[in-house]
């Protein structure tokens, strides 16, 4: 059940009292921008349980918990965070929030290449931090970005300038570790591509604990004229974490972004990934996949904006639920009267092994023009007896039968990782979580 | 090697078996005939084990190696290791899942209870082509998922390169003959051939006489409404073909 009477007032107080540093410490501009995302969040609240967007995901476990700041500054998991780190790549490490030097890897970067914590850009190049930072309307943020405008303290900043190109892949971790419960982190991250610039960026979240905590991050991507980008998320958060987090991404003209969201961790987690297609012939391809069990909910909310012509979005989507999860698909496209001649599919496609399980998956399509081509589709299903006896009339066992059986259903999208490294890690990720998915022969 | 007594068995509380007995020696061809729907494929997925179809009464002995095996006891990849096959009448595909790679998994798992030298990617990949080349079968679907957008004829030799590749004392051959041309027909009852030995056995589910001209049965049984009504030598094969059902039933 969705519960009712949600104090936001109460809930941020309660933040506001802890808050770490004193507003000294801040150029006037970016206390404005906090005092902007207190005051929009207190005007909105919670999503209201009659809100559509958020139909089917409770956040009052979230919402009744008094959260704080951490405070710890290590990693007490330290071998399997090595084990899942690459040194050899560019990587910027934040533990409980905090921007940690010591971890991160950013040195002898390509040329063009800019990896610092938002913090730290904030003093180096305030002009251009305050002009993305403030790019989006925040009278208009949805209750869980307008609430990490009011908290976010650090996060990851990525320039890649004009033409520059990044070949190996940069990496962001936000680790939690080695805490008390009920700790929250907001981080937000900042990453511009110049024009015709490429790169690869793996943006991570994990927990190797089992500890409660309350990951709420945004994401801001800017991709300019011809840039070329793949990002990837890896959601593996604590198996009693809340993740709650945003990506923005806006495309200008003849731009590509290829997304593969993965989430296996955490007991809520949603993504809202919205792109703004800004520009003729931006192209956006999302993928994702989740897989999810015991208890957990996951939610992918995406949104696509198609403005101009010739604009083309593609959208595939794979879940694989067990015991009581839940998981929602919900996919929105906006093509809007000038925006002629877009294509744009949507794929979402389930597999749920068990009788408990429960997916909502839906897209949602606001067309304005006449010239376009939409598609979506989802299907929801179940392993197949008949293909798993007839790996069993192989010599195969009857588990191993439905790892081959799982792995080849997600094999098509995560064949959309183009980059070895990220699959590598996403994938290790995966099988840790969802051991189902072990499927190396 | 198998023994069939009095074998019922049915699905969902209907019976399709109705008092199956059959002998398979080793180094035998028989051949099932019958008209459709009489239950040769339920006989065949029984053999294998399917888990929909309940064994009500009777048994199946299955003899290897001087041990005598319960089959209706055995899961049907502990079946499938001790040598039992089964080519699909209707093989399903499997997206996602390399052809070459599901091919090695059964192969080692097959290899690993038979106490045989398992093989690597390499060594496989050799096997597999040289097994491939029996069968006239194009290189293009070594890494191709399992049947997926294989034509009727391209699945029905692929079962059999699955045969070739896990080498089975007892084969079973769900009317791997219908849906291939002549040409087709002749590569795979080569193939079957070849694979023939005096120590193994096949069964041919068939409808017709014709890839009996290839595979020449030493057995010819009539399957009729659950239950053998005939059992002969070849000519049998012959008569049903030209006469039909009706005089025997
Ligand atoms: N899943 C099923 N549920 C109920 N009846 C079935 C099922 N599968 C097969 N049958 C019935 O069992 C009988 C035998 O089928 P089958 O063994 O496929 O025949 P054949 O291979 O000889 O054509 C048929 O009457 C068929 O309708
Ligand atoms: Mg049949």
């Amino acid at each position: 059940m969705i519960s009712t009477g949600l104090k936001p007032q109460k809930f941020i107080e309660q933040l506001r009292i802890k808050r770490p540093h004193s507003k000294d410490d801040l150029p006037p501009w970016l206390t404005n921008l906090h005092e902007e995302g207190v005051k929009r969040f207190s005007d909105i609240g919670f999503p209201d349980p009659k809100n559509e967007e958020w139909k089917f995901t409770d956040i009052a476990p979230i919402t009744e918990k008094s959260f704080h700041f951490p405070d710890e500054k290590t990693i007490a998991e330290l071998r399997s965070f090595n084990e899942y780190v690459d040194r050899n790549e560019p990587t910027i490490v934040f533990i409980n929030g905090f921007f940690s030097a010591r971890y991160s890897s950013l040195n002898g970067l390509e040329q063009g290449l800019t990896i610092t914590n938002l913090a730290q850009a904030v003093k180096d190049q305030p002009k251009i931090i305050q002009s993305l930072l403030f790019r989006h309307d925040l009278k208009q943020e949805n209750s869980f970005s307008a609430l990490n405008s009011a908290f976010f303290k650090d996060g990851a900043f990525i320039q890649i300038s004009d033409n520059a190109v990044c070949n190996r892949l940069i990496h962001i971790i936000h680790i939690v570790s080695q805490q008390n419960d009920d700790t929250v982190i907001f981080p937000r991250n900042l990453i511009i591509l110049g024009r015709s610039a490429q790169a690869e960026i793996l943006e991570s979240y994990v927990s190797f604990s089992k500890i409660r905590y309350f990951t709420n991050a945004v994401s801001d991507v800017f991709v300019n004229e011809g840039a070329k980008l793949h990002y990837y998320k890896a959601q593996g958060e604590s198996l009693n974490a809340f993740h709650l987090a945003g990506m923005r991404i806006a495309q200008e003209a003849n731009s590509e972004v290829n997304t593969f969201t993965f989430s296996a961790g955490a007991q809520i987690s949603r993504n809202d990934l919205s792109v703004t297609l800004d520009g003729e012939g931006a192209k956006a391809v999302l993928n994702g996949l989740y897989a999810v069990s015991g208890n957990q909910l996951v939610d992918n909310h995406t949104a696509i904006d198609h403005k101009p012509p010739r604009s083309l979005s593609t959208q595939l989507y794979k879940g694989i639920l067990d015991g009581n999860s839940r998981a929602v698909f919900n996919g929105k496209i906006l093509v809007r009267r000038e925006a002629q001649q877009t294509n744009s599919y949507q794929l979402n496609k389930n597999i749920l092994l068990s009788p408990s399980c429960q997916i909502h998956t839906k897209p949602q399509l606001e067309i304005f023009a006449d010239d376009v081509r939409c598609t979506h589709g989802a299907t929801i299903g179940q392993l197949n007896d008949d293909e798993i006896f007839y790996l069993q009339t192989r010599g195969i066992r009857k588990d191993f039968a439905t790892r081959m059986l799982l792995c080849g259903f997600i094999d098509d999208v995560t064949g959309k990782i183009p980059n070895v490294s990220a699959r590598t890690k996403i994938d290790e990720l995966l099988t840790k979580i969802f051991p189902a998915l072990k499927c190396k022969i | 090697m198998l023994e069939i007594k009095n074998l019922y068995a049915g699905i969902n509380g209907v019976s399709i078996l109705k008092g199956v007995d059959l002998t398979v020696n080793p180094g035998e061809v028989h051949a099932i005939m019958g008209p459709n729907g009489s239950g040769k494929s339920t006989l065949a997925k029984v053999i294998a084990g399917h888990p929909d179809y309940k064994v009500e009464q009777g048994t199946m002995e299955y003899e290897v190696n001087l041990k005598k095996l319960d089959l209706a006891a055995m899961e049907p990849e502990i079946r499938a290791r001790e040598g039992i096959f089964l080519a699909f009448q209707y093989p399903v595909e499997i997206p996602g899942v390399n052809n070459s790679v599901f091919l090695r998994a059964a192969f080692n798992e097959i290899c690993r209870h038979q106490g045989a030298e398992e093989m690597d990617p390499i060594e496989f990949d050799q096997y597999l082509r040289q097994k491939m080349k029996l069968l006239e079968m194009d290189e293009k679907f070594i890494d191709r998922p399992v049947n997926v957008d294989f034509s009727g004829g391209e699945k029905k030799r692929n079962e059999i390169l699955q045969m070739a590749i896990l080498a089975p004392r007892l084969a079973l051959l769900d009317e791997t003959d219908s849906g291939l041309d002549v040409d087709s027909m002749k590569i795979v009852a080569n193939g079957v051939n070849k694979l023939k030995s005096k120590n193994n056995a096949i069964v041919l589910i068939t409808h017709y006489q014709r890839l009996l001209n290839y595979i020449v049965p030493d057995f010819v049984h009539v399957l009729s409404d659950g239950k053998i009504i005939k059992s002969g030598g070849k000519e049998l094969a012959i008569k049903v073909e030209t006469q039909g059902y009706d005089w025997l039933i």
